[in-house]
Parts: structure tokens; sequence; C-alpha cells
């Protein structure tokens, strides 16, 4: 039996010009609001003993998931079908009364989640230890830091013993010491069966915690399934967005448009080969793959085949050059076609792609043999992704061991 | 119904929440829970030397001189919980936005903490009240274990009020400021600062559709004149029960877009 079953969910704000007009929409049946979808088609399972990652920009929704998941608010349309007791950490002590000590604050917090005194008695040292207050549990909790506040709402949140635990980003707030803590109890949590919704910015501990993810754009699930996967495509999303220079794609063609009589030499072709094509038109390469690339010039009959050649760099969207080489740098001549002098072709090939997850292109550069004057140039072309099949991060994946110390 | 399971399952919370409102008025002071009886004793005691010393207000029927300081408290202090509940509840989702928006505490508790507050208060008030009244009137009688009925008949009254006004407050924010003004005229209108005989007689039948008057007349009936209650008890216990139900209703049929708005 799955923990969490959401079907079709969907979340709608309402804004009104004023409150009245919501009340008068229910007694007159006319429509004063403007909607705002902030959840839109939500469609997903979280299986006991499984911990599902949520990730997405600010404002794609999250929020609104996580607390339609706790129960704080409900859906516009779709279905939730939840299995268990859910205990969630949304915001900082939400529901916590500030000028109440945190031990009554204890009391509060596990009575509202549906505890009996009973129950609470017996749990109230075990939350007191864990949150490791000590004697700041008779204080009111409005002079705790941030750290103190988010302790108390973990211990609190996680001793009742919840089915499905949701955890927004608030876990960052406490120190390093709190954080291992709490993720060890949470990995215990997993191992007991218990299922796990996590949110979180570090796209690196999602990627480390959860089996399976979901990544929201603007209220819809964007891409879901295997973490890595889903962060590799979300974090190709976020480089797109951060990237220092916008290139547009220069295609082929728009270059065979330009004034040929002007150039005495410029590319007709650039493509990859043997690459797996899928659905959504991008080339998608797995770290170590060879990769190669076939990159078809013309030249000028007065122009010498030596004094034309290729440099070829590779760029992640994000504008980050990876890597860079050049027909000059390593004493390579073009080839020359048979039938045609002036056809010059060349095949660049790597024979271990060893780039990690991340969203590339090529800016292909025809240039002369002092390497200064630049006839022509393709840049941001020939797509392609590489997906990673381990957690390393970076931009490079480099041969490495480790070894005992002497 | 499966609200009302939802609301029971939540008892315990409920006693704390309603621990936490009472303490919350008096966290911090020196006198703490004292205050609590202080405030109806200090009423009693000024409003004796007021009315029976200096003014010494005399109400056809009641020769004591203390009798009417009595006769006021004892519809009054029913009346200040009925308002009290009122008040307390058309602030409540107001105060209670992050409970309503952060937990998942049924909506219906919200409003209700506060208003169960005033029975404690009310009690008190009344315990003082039943004292002073055997100690300056002599006056006692079995007709006293009646007044837990109407505590909770006034609270019926006030709860079913208590909820058209929490979410009303939220969408017509002017309800609050208006409150007050309309439950100063409710004080006024029923008699409780002067007997109903001094009501000319073309105001009787509409003093009687007053819940209000029968339910005050109830508590001065078994207190002061230890006597069974008029007959318009029944009516004002129906009048409750009804509107408490239609309060309920109302109150879930207009709490979810009442949160967009706190």
């Amino acid at each position: 039996m799955s923990a969490l079953i959401a079907t079709d969910l969907a979340k709608a704000y309402r804004r009104y010009n004023k409150p009245i007009d919501s009340l008068k929409e229910m007694l007159f049946r006319r429509q004063y609001h403007e909607q705002f979808w902030a959840l839109n088609g939500v469609s997903f399972r979280c299986e006991p003993g499984e911990v599902l990652g949520v990730v997405g920009d600010n404002g794609a929704g999250k929020s609104s998931l996580l607390k339609l998941l706790a129960g704080t608010m409900q859906p516009t349309q779709g279905e939730l079908i939840v299995n268990g007791r859910v205990s969630a950490i949304l915001e900082l002590g939400s529901g916590f009364h500030p000028d109440f000590t945190g031990l009554e604050n204890i009391h509060l917090g596990c009575a509202m989640l549906g505890l009996s005194a009973a129950q609470i008695a017996a749990k109230v040292d075990d939350i007191i230890d864990f949150s490791e207050l000590a004697d700041f549990i008779h204080q009111p909790v409005k002079t705790y830091s941030s750290g103190m506040f988010v302790r108390l709402a973990f211990s609190v949140v996680t001793s009742v013993d919840p089915d499905i635990l949701v955890v927004d980003e608030a876990l960052s707030v406490g120190d390093q010491h709190f954080q291992k803590k709490s993720m060890d109890r949470m990995m215990a949590f997993k191992d007991q069966g218990k299922a796990l919704v996590f949110c979180s910015h570090s796209l690196y501990h999602v990627k480390a915690l959860c089996k399976r993810a979901i990544w929201l754009d603007k209220g819809v699930i964007q891409a879901q399934g295997n973490s890595g996967e889903v962060i590799d495509q979300y974090n190709d999303h976020i480089r797109m967005q951060n990237r220092v220079s916008v290139a547009k794609p220069v295609q082929s063609e728009s270059v065979e448009k330009t004034d040929k009589g002007q150039l005495t030499a410029y590319l007709v072709d650039a493509s990859l080969l043997r690459a797996k094509q899928t659905g959504d038109d991008v080339v998608i390469y797995e770290t170590g793959d060879v990769f190669r690339v076939k990159v078809v010039a013309r030249k000028q009959g007065s122009l010498a085949v030596d004094d034309v050649h290729i440099g070829i760099v590779i760029k992640r969207n994000d504008g980050v050059q990876c890597f860079g080489a050049s027909t000059i740098l390593d004493g390579v001549s073009l080839f020359a076609d048979e039938r045609d002098k002036n056809q010059l072709g060349v095949i660049y090939e790597i024979a271990e792609l060893n780039l990690l997850s991340g969203h590339y292109s090529l800016d292909i550069w025809l240039i002369d043999n002092t390497s200064v004057h630049i006839y022509n140039a393709m840049k941001s072309c020939c797509e392609f992704k590489v997906r990673q099949p381990g957690t390393e991060v970076g931009v490079i994946y480099l041969e490495h061991q480790w070894s005992a110390p002497i | 119904m499966t609200i009302v399971k939802n609301v029971f399952s939540h008892t315990h919370a409920l006693r704390l929440l309603i621990a936490r409102d009472l303490s919350s008025r008096y966290k911090g002071t020196i006198l703490g829970v004292f205050w609590l009886f202080l405030q109806p004793l200090m009423m009693v005691v000024v409003y004796s030397f007021v009315f029976s010393v200096i003014m010494k207000v005399r109400i056809p029927g009641m020769e004591n001189s203390y009798h009417f300081a009595l006769y006021l408290m004892t519809a009054m202090m029913p009346f200040f919980a009925f308002q009290d509940a009122i008040l307390a509840a058309s602030n409540s989702l107001f105060t209670g936005s992050s409970l309503l928006h952060k937990s998942t505490l049924p909506a219906l508790l919200i409003p209700l903490v506060p208003m169960l507050t005033t029975v404690v208060t009310e009690i008190i008030a009344l315990v003082i009240i039943v004292l002073a009244t055997f100690l300056l009137l002599k006056q006692v009688s079995w007709y006293l274990l009646l007044l837990p009925v109407l505590i909770l008949i006034r609270l019926c009254l006030s709860i079913a009020m208590g909820y058209m006004v929490a979410t009303l407050s939220v969408f017509i924010q002017d309800l609050r400021q208006a409150l007050g003004l309309l439950l100063t005229v409710l004080m006024f209108l029923t008699p409780i600062l002067y007997p109903v005989s001094m009501i000319p007689a073309e105001f009787i039948p509409m003093n009687n559709l007053n819940p209000m008057y029968h339910l005050l007349d109830a508590y001065r009936a078994v207190i002061l004149r230890g006597e069974m209650p008029d007959i318009g008890l029944v009516y004002v216990a129906g009048f409750s029960v009804a509107m408490l139900f239609f309060g309920i209703y109302f109150f879930q049929k207009t709490i979810t877009r009442a949160k967009d708005f706190v």
C-alpha cells in the first residue's frame, strides 16, 4: 500500500479585491475572483520506506504541495490519499506560541498532533533530550535562536512516530552537529519503512538522500523519477538561467545565408556521430562514452589547406568552457575531399567523454594558421546532454584513487 | 458528525489551549490566577457601595439595601461572559491565524477555545455572587443546582453566535468595530439595569422575544428569588440549540473562504 497517492492534484489561490467578495460569491453564485494556479495536475506516489525529494525554483509550488501533504491546506482539485499519520516541519516553529516555554509548547505541539496526555508524558524526556535544549526548555520560545527553534520543532515532529514525515527547508537552519543528528534520525525512519518527503534547495542532499525526486516548475511536474536524473535535468535548467554569455545557437543554414563572397572559408556542417537520439531531440551521452563530431568546411580555391584550421570548445549551458582544442595546437591538417579539393573535413573524437551531468553545446571556430584570424564560427551548435552514473560533483570526472597514508 | 468526532479527538489539545488562553492573560502578573477572583469580587464590593450605600437604589419588592447591587450583578456577569465570548470569537481567527494555517487542528476549535474560557470566569463570578447573596441576603435554595444548566444554555447561545461572527468578521471587518456597540445596545435593551416591571406595556411583547431576557431572568430566579425559572427558559434553550447547529453549519461553510484573508 502506497503511503501517499496524489492524483491530478491542483491548488488554486483566489484573489479577491475585498474579503466581502468571497462571501458574496458564496451567496450569489457569481464569480468575483481571479484565479492563480499554484499547482496543476500533479500526480505521484510515495511508497513506505522511500524518500521522495521535491525540488524547484522559488514559487514553483513546492510549499503549496507540502502544505497539501501536511493537511494544513485542501486541494482545489484532484485527490490525495494519505495512509497513516503525517507529521510535518513546514515553516519554522509553526504553531508554537512565543510566550510559552519550550516544555509547554512540546505538550501543545504533541496534543495538536493528536496525542493523549499519557502518551505525551511518556515522550517529553526523549524530546527534550533530542533537542539538546537542556535548561532552556523552561524559557519562553520567543527567546530562542532560530537554531534552537528548529531543534525543538524537529524533535517534536519526529517524536510522535509518524508514518509519513514531511520536511521542508527548515532543517538547514540547524548547526552541523544537529543536521547530522536529524539526518540520521530521518534515515532511521526510512529504514523503519516510513515514507519521507524532503524538500530542499541543496540538490546534493536531495540526490544523496532520495531515491526518487520530483521537479516542480510553475506548478506542474517537469520531471519525476530517479532522483539523479531529475536533479541533472533541474541543474541543466538552473545553469541555463545563470549562463554567463547568452549565445543563441547559430544554425549552419544561417551561415550559408551570409555573404560567402566575403569569406575565404566557411563552415558547412557540424554533426555528432553515432549518438543516441532521445525524444526531446537532444543527444544524450553517458559519462565515459565515445564522443565524435564531424565538421565540414569549404574554402576558396585561392586558400591553402594549411591555412584553414578548426577549433572546438565544449561549453556548458551556463557558459562554462569545459574543454577546447584546435587542429593547430595538435598539429593536424584538415582532410580535403578527393573529388572536391575545396571541401575540407575532420572528425574530432574523444575516446572517453568524462564530463559530468549537464547540458552542453559546441562552439566551432574556423581559423587561419596564426589562429588569430577567424573565418567563420558556429556558436552553441550540436547541443547534447551528459548523464553520469554516480553522484560526483563538478564539471569533469578525473581519474583518481584513494590509498592508505604512509 | 465526523466534524464533531474530529473535535473530540483533540480534547487534550483543547484543554491545553484553554489553559494557555487563561494563563496568557495573567502571565507575568504578580497576582496571577488571583486576578480571576479579584475582578468579580471588586465589582460586588464597588456596586454594593455605590448603589446601596451612596445612591440607596430601591426596587419595589426588594427591601434589603444590598439587593440592587446583587440584582445587577446576577444578570450582568452572565451577560459579560456572553459578551466576552462573542468579542473573543470575532477576533479568534485573526489571533489564531498561525494555528489555522500551520497546524492540522480542526478550525472549529479555534473560536471555541476563548469561548469555553468564559465559562471559567463566569463560574468564579457566580460563586462569588451566590456567596454574597447568602451572606448579605440570607438567600439560598436547591434551585441553585440548576445553575450548570443555565451556564450550558448561555454557552450554547454564545457559541452559536460566536461561530457566526468569527468568519463574518473576516469578510466584513467593520463587524469587529460594530460588535462592541451592538452588544452595548443589547445590554441596555435587556432588563439588566432595570426590572422588567419598569418596561412600558407596549414593549413587553418585544421583550418577551429577547432570548437574553429569559436567560438572565432564570439566573435571577435561581440565585436571588430561590424559585423555579420561568417557562421562557425552554424557549431560550430551544433557540440556542437551533442556533448552535446553524452556527456550526455556517462556520464550516465559510471557514475555507475566510482562511484566505487572515
